[in-house]
């Protein structure tokens, strides 16, 4: 996997574009219904079949073996027209990341070709408290407790979990069958953002996993860098919904008028309009140069420092989107809204915001020691 | 079902919070003491019987984008709550709409945004009352109020200025010339028929009377202007789309529709053209900034609850959640996005207050919108004067309204007009900017609890949003505050 040439990434762009303007940009609005309404199993499915889910994976897994770039890319494309679908293909992705990275080959044949997987994408396995605990017993363990706010856990087949694993303090990453009778999940939460992303609580009070689903026995120390690879995706996404803020409120604010004019030359329209402008047309080169760092191999601190500008930017800024369309931005007809809260809770991907600041500092200073 | 838990806060203490008003004690021990005992008031019901309802309401709106709050419409009802304002002599509660006004919005909202939200409309249509100066309306209304609010559907009113395709146009008067307005009345005889369309009008799906501003002349709008009151039922009236909201869902936003809508003569608040002295020629001008002084103000007070809504459940979050084996409110970072919360509500509450003082001013000699002194609010033969058939007729008068309508205009200057105007914006763009930010800082800092609905975070966030656009966006407001206040010192500065 190195990086993509021009053609190729030129065949998913155009695939991405096709695919968003076709499936999802006239439909974005039924998925945010969800849990209200159906989940939209068939998107999903669609996306695999025309080659978007399953770029990351190895040829003999299913996959295209494509990079980052690749990746990022698409999500940009499908975020900019909804980017519940985007952030399902990324948390999917993650578990298959997990899954590739530490699972033995019986476990890859297996759950490499599932439907969705889920996997906790909102905070970092050793950040919170540990309610999910794992006793060996016999050949394998046992898992007892509780796991919040899982992404995908509704309609997952499976799910990377962390727990603690019992008489240690490490915690480890398992793999679990969700339509294991023994295990529970809540009914959905409903979330601020990406409500197409179905999220619910798994809790167990006893179940028994074999000894290959322990993924990874040492999460806290492996898991940052699983996260590293799949930071310029979230980053595409972040961008991909500034990117769909600006274009409505540019189409908005050119055909609406107040005091006689239309209201795009109104300066302090353009002002809001800028706030947008600016991250999601810089934005586009910086997850793309974090994207080719991951690709190429490089540990460059853009990858932590890109996450936290474009995130943080793009939940600003559409702010602004909403408010360059006055009262008909708090309505959900142009997707407005939905963009301000998808950007709102793609910013607490990999973690909180500022948890992610103290982090950057954190390795900076342990690197130049 | 997840409810809103709160923690014992001594935190809260009256004189901690409001340092200005207990100075003003001194001074003023009886309207202080009065605002502290209708606050605690406040404070008790949003806690013990509102803060029940506040996440089950808004989940049911989820689930069915077409149902309304009906059961907290009751429940405001049955607690007084659509009466506050009324004066005592007129059937209501008689806080008036002073300080206490103020105060206990932002202690609702600091419980419920959306709460306010359905009040607000109702507050806004008994604002435009109020400020028509028309008293035969205004006992009428108050009447109907005090009669059914214990009722299935209590009695709430609205107020309809927003068109499809007018709506920072109709919040200022200067802007009127420029505006492409769809609506229009015409004289008919025994009234007036209405005719287009107003949209986003709060609380119109649970309204029983509309208030409903347009003008007879479209190309003369700010000298033809009308204010006028429609039932449900009148034929030539209906109710639109209910729109789909990002929060705020507890009150509906609704279209209304008219499509030659026969008005009565006694529903007519008020019609510029029936004062066509010259003295009145300003009177439009003068109702809509008396309208917006008041509820932009209001807008700040909510604001500021809806920042302190924020920081409460993040402060409450932050003592249970930990993270890195550390409980968040022992960790300097979250110490410090808890302070900032702190310090933007103690602005936005500042900047309320003051413009509250300056309503007090400017409107010192109108105790309709100021508040009347406890003699007068608590009055025997006052109220026993509005209900007497003779009485009412009198001041529905049109000479009545006239001889009211000079007193306001003269007792009202240049000066104290531009004061309300400028600091009543400053109150609405600081309070709002604040609860967007301090929402935006919630759902930052606590990651996924401020993202699930269950903790009552992401709903604030989402309430917060439409406090920056309506009553006039925040842009419309910054250019408020210049054209009051730097303008009026800069001769020949071009504004708008
Ligand atoms: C939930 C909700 C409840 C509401 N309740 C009521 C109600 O009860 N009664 C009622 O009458 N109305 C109500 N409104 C309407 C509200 O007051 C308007 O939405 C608001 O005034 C903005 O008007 P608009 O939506 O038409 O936006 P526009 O006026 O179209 O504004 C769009 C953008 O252009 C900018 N802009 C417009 N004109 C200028 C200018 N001259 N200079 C610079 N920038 C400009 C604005 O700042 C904004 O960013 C409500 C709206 C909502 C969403």
């Amino acid at each position: 996997m190195g990086t993509a040439d021009q053609a190729c990434l030129a065949a998913f762009r155009e695939t991405a574009q096709r695919f968003a303007q076709k499936e999802l940009k006239t439909r974005a609005l039924d998925f945010d219904r969800y849990p209200y309404a159906e989940f939209n199993a068939g998107v999903v499915r669609a996306a695999r079949e025309v080659g978007l889910s399953q770029v990351l994976l190895p040829e003999e897994r299913g996959g295209t073996c494509q990079g980052m770039e690749v990746f990022s890319e698409i999500l940009f494309f499908l975020a900019e027209a909804d980017a519940s679908v985007a952030a399902i293909l990324l948390i999917n992705a993650l578990g298959q990341g997990a899954i590739l990275k530490w699972g033995k080959p019986s476990l890859q044949e297996k759950y490499l070709s599932a439907d969705l997987l889920a996997f906790p994408v909102y905070d970092s396995p050793s950040d919170l408290p540990k309610g999910m605990e794992a006793e060996k017993k016999g050949n394998g363990y046992v898992l007892k407790g509780k796991v919040e706010y899982l992404a995908l856990a509704p309609v997952a087949e499976a799910a990377v979990i962390p727990a603690v694993l019992k008489g240690t303090e490490k915690i480890a990453f398992f793999l679990v069958d969700l339509n294991n009778p023994g295990i529970s999940r809540s009914a959905p939460v409903l979330s601020l953002g990406l409500r197409g992303v179905p999220a619910a609580d798994l809790e167990t009070a006893g179940l028994e996993v074999p000894a290959d689903n322990l993924l990874c026995p040492d999460a806290g120390s492996e898991y940052p860098g699983l996260a590293a690879r799949f930071r310029p995706a979230a980053a595409a996404l972040a961008v991909g919904v500034a990117a769909g803020s600006y274009e409505a409120a540019k189409a908005y604010t050119r055909e609406r008028y107040q005091a006689g004019k239309i209201i795009i030359d109104h300066e302090m329209v353009r002002l809001l309009l800028s706030n947008v402008a600016v991250i999601a047309e810089s934005g586009r080169t910086i997850f793309g140069a974090m994207a080719r760092a991951v690709d190429e191999g490089r540990e460059e601190l853009l990858g932590e420092t890109g996450l936290i500008l474009s995130t943080e930017l793009a939940s600003r800024a559409v702010s602004d989107g909403v408010q360059a369309l006055g009262g008909y931005g708090y309505i959900e007809d142009y997707g407005q809204e939905k963009r301000m809260r998808d950007a709102k809770q793609i910013e607490s991907f990999f973690g909180p915001a500022p948890v992610k600041r103290l982090e950057l500092l954190e390795g900076i200073i342990r690197r130049e020691k | 079902m997840s409810q809103l838990n709160f923690d014992q806060d001594e935190r809260f203490d009256f004189d901690d919070n409001f340092p200005s008003l207990a100075a003003l004690a001194k001074y003023e021990p009886t309207i202080v003491e009065r605002v502290r005992k209708s606050w605690e008031d406040e404070r008790h019901f949003v806690r013990e019987h509102l803060a029940p309802l506040v996440l089950s309401e808004d989940l049911q709106h989820a689930q069915n984008p077409d149902h309304i709050s009906w059961e907290m419409l009751r429940l405001a009802g049955r607690h007084g709550r659509l009466v506050q304002y009324i004066p005592g002599f007129m059937g209501g509660k008689g806080n008036s709409l002073g300080i206490s006004m103020m105060v206990n919005l932002e202690e609702q909202a600091s419980v419920d945004c959306a709460f306010c939200g359905m009040m607000g409309g109702h507050g806004l249509g008994l604002a435009a009352v109020f400020m028509s100066l028309n008293l035969g309306v205004l006992r009428r209304v108050a009447d109907r109020i005090a009669e059914h609010q214990n009722d299935e559907k209590p009695y709430v009113i609205d107020c309809a200025i927003t068109e499809p395709t007018a709506g920072t146009d109709v919040e200022e008067v200067e802007l009127y010339p420029k505006a492409r307005l769809m609506c229009q009345a015409k004289h008919a005889s025994g009234g007036a028929v209405l005719n287009g369309r107003k949209v986003f009008i709060s609380t119109g799906h649970m309204a029983t009377d509309h208030i409903v501003i347009m003008p007879f002349d479209q190309k003369n709008a700010e000298n033809t202007m009308g204010c006028f009151l429609v039932s449900n039922g009148t034929p030539g009236f209906s109710l639109g789309r209910m729109e789909r909201k990002m929060g705020q869902r507890a009150g509906s936003a609704s279209e209304l529709i008219f499509d030659n809508c026969l008005v009565p003569e006694e529903n007519i608040l008020l019609a510029q053209e029936q004062f066509p002295e010259e003295k009145f020629k300003q009177q439009f001008k003068l109702v809509l900034h008396g309208v917006l002084g008041i509820t932009r103000t209001a807008v700040g007070a909510w604001s500021t609850g809806t920042a302190r809504g924020a920081f409460d459940r993040a402060l409450y979050l932050a003592k249970r959640i930990k993270y890195k084996g550390r409980t968040l409110i022992h960790q300097q970072w979250a110490q410090a996005f808890l302070t900032n919360m702190h310090i933007n509500v103690m602005m936005a509450r500042g900047a309320y207050l003051n413009s509250q003082f300056v309503l007090m001013r400017g409107f010192e000699r109108i105790p309709l919108v100021i508040g009347f002194p406890s003699w007068m609010n608590d009055s025997a033969i006052l109220y026993w004067l509005f209900r007497q058939n003779w009485y009412r007729k009198f001041l529905g008068s049109r000479w009545m309204h006239g001889q009211i309508m000079d007193y306001v205009r003269s007792s009202i200057s240049e000066d104290q007009d531009a004061r309300v105007q400028q600091m009543s914006s400053l109150a609405k763009v600081v309070g709002s900017d604040m609860a967007m930010e301090n929402c935006q800082l919630a759902t930052e800092f606590l990651g996924q609890a401020g993202l699930r609905h269950d903790q009552g975070v992401e709903k604030i966030f989402r309430d917060a949003k439409l406090l920056q656009i309506f009553e006039g966006t925040n842009q419309l407001n910054r250019l408020n505050i210049f054209t009051h206040y730097l303008a009026r010192h800069i001769p020949g500065v071009e504004v708008f």
